[in-house]
């Protein structure tokens, strides 16, 4: 009877999905555990104020914090008005060559991390005569990210309903105002997404950053100065230091902390805006 | 085949007096000979009309038949479309507006155009307003509000909003847009109003306080009306223009005042014929004629 076995069939569906929800659920649950308990004798907020010693295997991570948001910082000072404009441009032109750049933005997205991390180190680092500095990883580290914000940003400047664009084009309204009070506007949430999977990116990476910025846990002075991220400090301790897998560890919870403020601030940020907006 | 337009597409050439001397002082809106493809399909060809100042013209026609797209040449609109090519002339008071050398801004806001869905900023009410005032060079915030204000009252909106001009105005119902819409458009001034099925996404009340508003505007506008409703044409409009599609799009297939169109007006396609209800034929018998859709098959 096919009733019966719609219905049968839709069971075992729900069960399924339910089992690969759980055992998705419970992978994670099983990792934040695991780093936990490793990590617990090191959790203390200490940890986060006191710079590294012994290699990292005592102290604390607050140059390394220093480091990342420095890193951070020159990342998306390169990314945001390069990323945003190529996305605007691509956004609103209908040549043929968009195929092409969006075609290879897409390729580019997919270069593996240690690859930039040797243009990095080739460009901004030998020619531009950066060196290992924070400068250096930033920039390699917009590089990087570039690709998939554009990609991300100019979705979401697409997704923006052609009639808002058209009513405004009606009204004789400027292509500057329609760019920057209706149409970014209209985009932020998908903008602020492209913003929060470039940050995720750029905290998480580690390779491009190693023959870059260096891997001087000491606190940086300057831009000029090495430094090096959180990512590069529990892959350096995790590898290199005998003895520092409890710290590797806490670096862990607070980098996936870190990650889940980015997230959840940015969507109650997102909130805000579209709630104004509205 | 169309008389006035090559069949390799290229534009139709006419006497660079014509408009001017036609025209004269006078706000007629004309077009000549107008042509419009999307790359290689004419939406419409070889239009020459006439719509008269500070009357309501009504262009109707059934699907297909260009009629959305003529609208959007009119205050080159469709400029935004990048596969879109026209030929032909738009005249207006004597100037060809689609002269490259023409202030497509200041155009715009002397043709408004009011959308088949009504599209609200996504802003308050009175920002929906101010924005283009502020665009048009309305530098000072009194005259702006006061502007606001008279053109909502204009759309009879001003009653029903005035204590919430800061709430959003996606919040109104679908009607009070269309009118927040309209409201947009008046308060920037305009000479010519386009308007593209104004009322065909509004529940019958709310279009019917929209074709009230069209009704009022006569005598102190151009409107140029595009409509699926014959019935709306008929009890609105002063002059009719009849779009039929033929293997070049749409092309004029009867022009006059309502009751010459409607009534009288002598036409060879009996579809056609069947389509203005010549003959005593209701609407509903022809909606199920496949020649209506096809007619060119």
């Amino acid at each position: 009877m096919p009733d019966r076995d719609g219905h049968w069939r839709d069971r075992s569906m729900s069960g399924a999905v339910l089992i690969g929800t759980c055992v998705l659920l419970g992978a994670f649950a099983w990792l934040v555990v695991d780093l936990l308990i490793t990590a617990w004798p090191r959790l203390t907020w200490s940890f986060l104020v006191e710079i590294p010693r012994r290699s990292g295997r005592s102290g604390g991570i607050s140059s390394i914090l220093m480091s990342t948001t420095l890193v951070l910082l020159v990342c998306w000072s390169a990314v945001l008005p390069l990323g945003l404009g190529a996305a605007v441009a691509l956004s609103s032109s209908h040549h043929w060559w968009t195929r092409l750049v969006r075609t290879s933005l897409d390729v580019l997205s997919g270069i593996p991390s240690i690859v930039l991390g040797m243009f990095g180190l080739l460009v901004f680092g030998d020619l531009m005569g950066l060196g290992f500095s924070i400068a250096s990883g930033g920039l390699t580290l917009a590089c990087m990210i570039l690709p998939l914000v554009i990609r991300v940003a100019d979705a979401a400047l697409r997704a923006v309903p052609k009639g808002l664009i058209a009513n405004a084009s009606a009204l004789g309204l400027s292509r500057t105002t329609t760019l920057l009070r209706l149409i970014l506007p209209a985009a932020m949430p998908g903008l602020a997404a492209a913003g929060a999977l470039g940050t995720a990116r750029a905290l998480a990476e580690t390779a491009a950053l190693v023959f870059t910025a260096g891997a001087s846990d000491r606190m940086p002075g300057s831009l000029a100065d090495p430094g090096r991220t959180l990512s590069v400090h529990i892959y350096e301790l995790a590898m290199n230091v005998a003895g520092g897998d409890a710290s590797a560890a806490a670096s862990a919870i607070v980098l996936l902390v870190l990650l889940i403020i980015i997230q959840a601030g940015g969507s109650a940020l997102l909130g805000r805006i579209s709630g104004a907006a509205r | 085949m169309n008389p006035t337009t090559h069949t390799d597409g290229s534009p139709v050439m006419l006497a660079g007096a014509t408009c001017a001397a036609v025209d004269g002082a006078c706000r007629d809106f004309v077009t000549e000979g107008l042509g419009l493809r999307y790359g290689s399909s004419w939406a419409f060809s070889g239009l020459s009309l006439r719509f008269p100042a500070c009357r309501i013209s009504a262009v109707v026609g059934p699907s297909g038949c260009g009629k959305s797209s003529l609208l959007t040449t009119l205050n080159r609109l469709d400029e935004l479309e990048p596969t879109a090519r026209l030929c032909g002339r738009v005249c207006w008071g004597g100037l060809d507006i689609r002269r490259p050398d023409v202030d497509v801004i200041s155009l715009r806001r002397r043709i408004g155009m009011l959308f088949q869905r009504p599209t609200p900023f996504p802003l308050s009410i009175r920002k929906n307003l101010e924005l283009p005032l502020r665009e048009h060079g309305c530098r000072s915030a009194r005259e702006r509000s006061d502007r606001a204000e008279q053109a909502l009252r204009s759309v009879g909106l001003w009653a029903e909003v005035v204590d919430r001009l800061d709430a959003p105005a996606v919040s109104l119902s679908g009607g009070q847009q269309q009118r927040l819409c309209l409201a947009r458009i008046l308060a920037l001034q305009p000479e010519i109003l386009l308007m593209d099925e104004p009322c065909s996404s509004l529940d019958p009340l709310s279009a019917e306080i929209i074709e009230d508003l069209i009704a009022s505007l006569r005598g102190f506008y151009t409107v140029i009306l595009v409509t699926h409703d014959l019935g709306q044409a008929r009890r609105l409009a002063d002059h009719i223009c009849v779009l039929w599609p033929g293997l070049d799009g749409g092309t004029l297939a009867a022009t006059g005042s309502p009751d010459a169109v409607f009534a009288s007006c002598q036409v060879d396609d009996p579809v056609l014929a069947r389509y203005l209800g010549h003959g005593g034929n209701s609407l509903r018998s022809i909606a199920a004629d496949s020649a209506l859709q096809n007619p060119w098959q």
